[in-house]
């Protein structure tokens, strides 16, 4: 179990120094020089040449590269050309959006899709089935940003029910925080809630055709409890870690809900920081973005191992 | 493994069976099929030219604009059918890129498995895949810029670097699965018997092991087209990808977006459902491929 937590330790270590080194190198070696880009059209070379020793952009690339690796490990991801100020700064105010958005559509997508998945599975091959297949297609193939858009259409434009974009936290009331996400959970969670559906009902076909449930149906154990106690625990282990595999997903998908939804997170800034050019920023929010990903990826491998004995070599 | 015990009927056959149990599929094949009529033949099928503007702006539906007109009155229907040729040109070259690279990096390391040159491929392949996709995407395309690059005597259109970027992020994902399909057929008697009467490694790998392979590749490849027109119309949407004049469903609906607030809905409606469509139509082809070719992964599926 240690051997097989550490190799997997190992492979993280060497997954993040590979991503930092090709996301460090994908933005150097392209054209485009921020110092020039930060400056008016009418600096100067001695301007520039003083704006990119500021920047730290005349040193060799080893040394740029290994100042923001050695930053980023004591928290530090440099300065924002954009916004003149401390990127971890900037990522940590935005990242409560993205968290609330995400969770909220997590929840979503749980809420939809182990209903769905255990009556699919339950009723394989009647109308239930068929329904919740045919959601399953559909969100699986629905473009997040149309779906977002027909959404602001119907919910806000139309019916007037709800804002059509903008964020209030928390704070300013459950309500009317709630109305402003809902919206974007909603079309961040139906492709999640999909991709679960249809997981889940495969696991749960697996499980219930198995020896043991056969022996509890032989004892008499009512079908409910077979269903909601027996099969399901065991048929959400596989559905929960790959679940957690996609969770990823849902911080990317978060780049196109909140540019719909005019939200103050970390997609929006990713997306704002790539067009003007901010290196620092792109490569903070990237590597964060991919942190994120690959210790998600890690504890579910290593949740994994745990409730499934057999995998650990 | 896939040899079946029960004797079924040959593949033709049984793509018929399988189609006639499955009308949705049949009807997906049908819309793909009239897609690629349309991309082939985008002037005949549309009225006007796609970039020709008029002074019926924002006109609803009607009988010359049959999806309407937009903000600089061109036909929405025109712009849709050429933005076809577009989309599919993207979905099909993308995944031909991950085919060209992924299959034989696969293949190397399935073979050499385990060695140095399957750890060395397998950790790239797992460096690249720590990228949520569509992350990666946007920032590369970001840094290339979205004019046309100019190397040396050649000019590179932006559409190109959009279909190899693409291309590039979904060739781990192939690799991946050819690497297992390998490890699998590699053990598999029958190869072991050819390496017994002295056939070559270059023979066993392309004659036997890698026939053997097209199955799930084949899958894959057919989902991977849904995928990829989806990344191009989000990175289109987001003004990174096919730019403006050019036609693209993506591009259309980023205009779009001025117009949600004030109810002219059919700038929204009718690109959407046509990118919906396709990936729909991609998909259920994939399964029913997927069903076709391997009636073992019939009773377990849904590996999304």
């Amino acid at each position: 179990m240690a051997r097989f937590l550490l190799g997997r330790a190992a492979t993280l270590a060497l997954v993040l120094f590979g991503a930092s080194l090709l996301i460090f190198l994908i933005l150097r070696a392209l054209p485009g020089d921020p110092a020039i880009a930060m400056m008016t059209s009418n600096a100067t070379p001695a301007e520039i040449e003083a704006m990119r020793r500021a920047l730290g952009l005349h040193l060799p690339l080893w040394q740029q590269y290994a100042s923001w690796v050695g930053g980023a490990l004591a928290g530090d991801l440099g300065r924002s050309f954009m916004y003149s100020t401390g990127v971890s700064g900037l990522i940590g105010d935005r990242f409560p959006v993205t968290l609330h958005v995400s969770l909220m559509a997590l929840a979503i997508a749980l809420l939809i899709a182990v209903p769905a998945g255990v009556f699919s599975a339950t009723h394989k091959g009647g109308p239930i089935d068929h329904f919740c297949r045919v959601f399953a297609m559909v969100g699986i193939s629905m473009p997040v940003f149309w779906q977002g858009l027909l959404m602001i259409l119907l919910f806000a434009v139309m019916l007037g029910w709800l804002p059509p974009g903008g964020y209030q936290p928390p704070s300013a009331g459950i309500g009317l925080s709630t109305a402003h996400v809902i919206l974007p959970a909603v079309a961040l969670g139906t492709a999640y809630a999909a991709t679960i559906t249809r997981m889940l009902r495969s696991s749960m076909l697996d499980v219930l055709g198995r020896e043991h449930i056969a022996v509890a149906r032989a004892h008499g154990v009512p079908e409910r409890s077979i269903v909601w106690n027996d099969a399901l625990r065991n048929a959400l282990i596989p559905t929960l870690t790959a679940a957690g595999f996609s969770f990823g997903y849902l911080l990317a998908g978060a780049v196109l809900t909140e540019v719909i939804f005019n939200l103050p997170g970390m997609g929006r800034l990713l997306y704002e920081s790539i067009l003007s050019r901010d290196y620092p920023l792109v490569q903070g929010l990237v590597l964060l973005n991919v942190l994120v990903f690959v210790i998600i990826n890690f504890g579910m491998d290593a949740l994994y191992a745990v409730l499934d004995p057999r995998i650990r070599r | 493994m896939s040899a079946a015990t029960a004797p079924l009927p040959r593949r033709p056959n049984r793509l018929w069976a399988v189609m006639r149990r499955d009308p949705l599929a049949l009807l997906a094949f049908g819309f793909l099929l009239v897609l690629l009529i349309v991309a082939i033949f985008p002037e005949q099928v549309a009225a006007f030219l796609p970039n020709r503007p008029s002074r019926q702006r924002l006109i609803p539906p009607n009988a010359s604009f049959w999806f309407g007109s937009d903000q600089f009155g061109r036909d929405i229907f025109s712009r849709c059918v050429h933005a076809t040729r577009v989309s599919l040109t993207v979905g099909l070259t993308t995944v031909g890129i991950a085919m060209v690279v992924g299959v034989p990096l696969g293949a190397i390391a399935g073979l050499r498995s385990p060695g140095l040159a399957d750890a060395a491929i397998m950790r790239v392949m797992d460096i690249l895949m720590a990228f949520p996709p569509i992350v990666l995407a946007i920032a590369v395309v970001a840094a290339l810029g979205t004019q046309d690059m100019q190397i040396g005597p050649l000019t590179i259109p932006h559409i190109t670097k959009v279909m190899v970027v693409i291309g590039l992020l979904n060739a781990p994902k192939v690799s991946r699965i050819v690497r297992a399909a390998v490890l699998v057929e590699r053990n598999e008697q029958y190869v072991m018997a050819e390496r017994a009467v002295g056939a070559s490694e270059t023979r066993i790998l392309f004659r036997d092991i890698l026939r053997n392979c097209v199955s799930p590749v084949a899958v894959y490849a057919t989902l991977l087209v849904a995928t990829s027109i989806l990344t191009e119309a989000s990175l289109s949407f987001l003004g990174l990808g096919i730019q403006p004049p050019e036609p693209s469903w993506g591009g259309m609906l980023a205009d779009s977006r001025t117009y949600v607030m004030s109810g002219q809905w059919w700038l929204t409606i009718f690109p959407g459902l046509l990118i919906f469509l396709t990936v729909v139509a991609f998909n259920l082809a994939g399964d029913l491929l997927r069903d076709v070719l391997d009636p073992a992964q019939l009773t377990r599926r849904g590996d999304a």
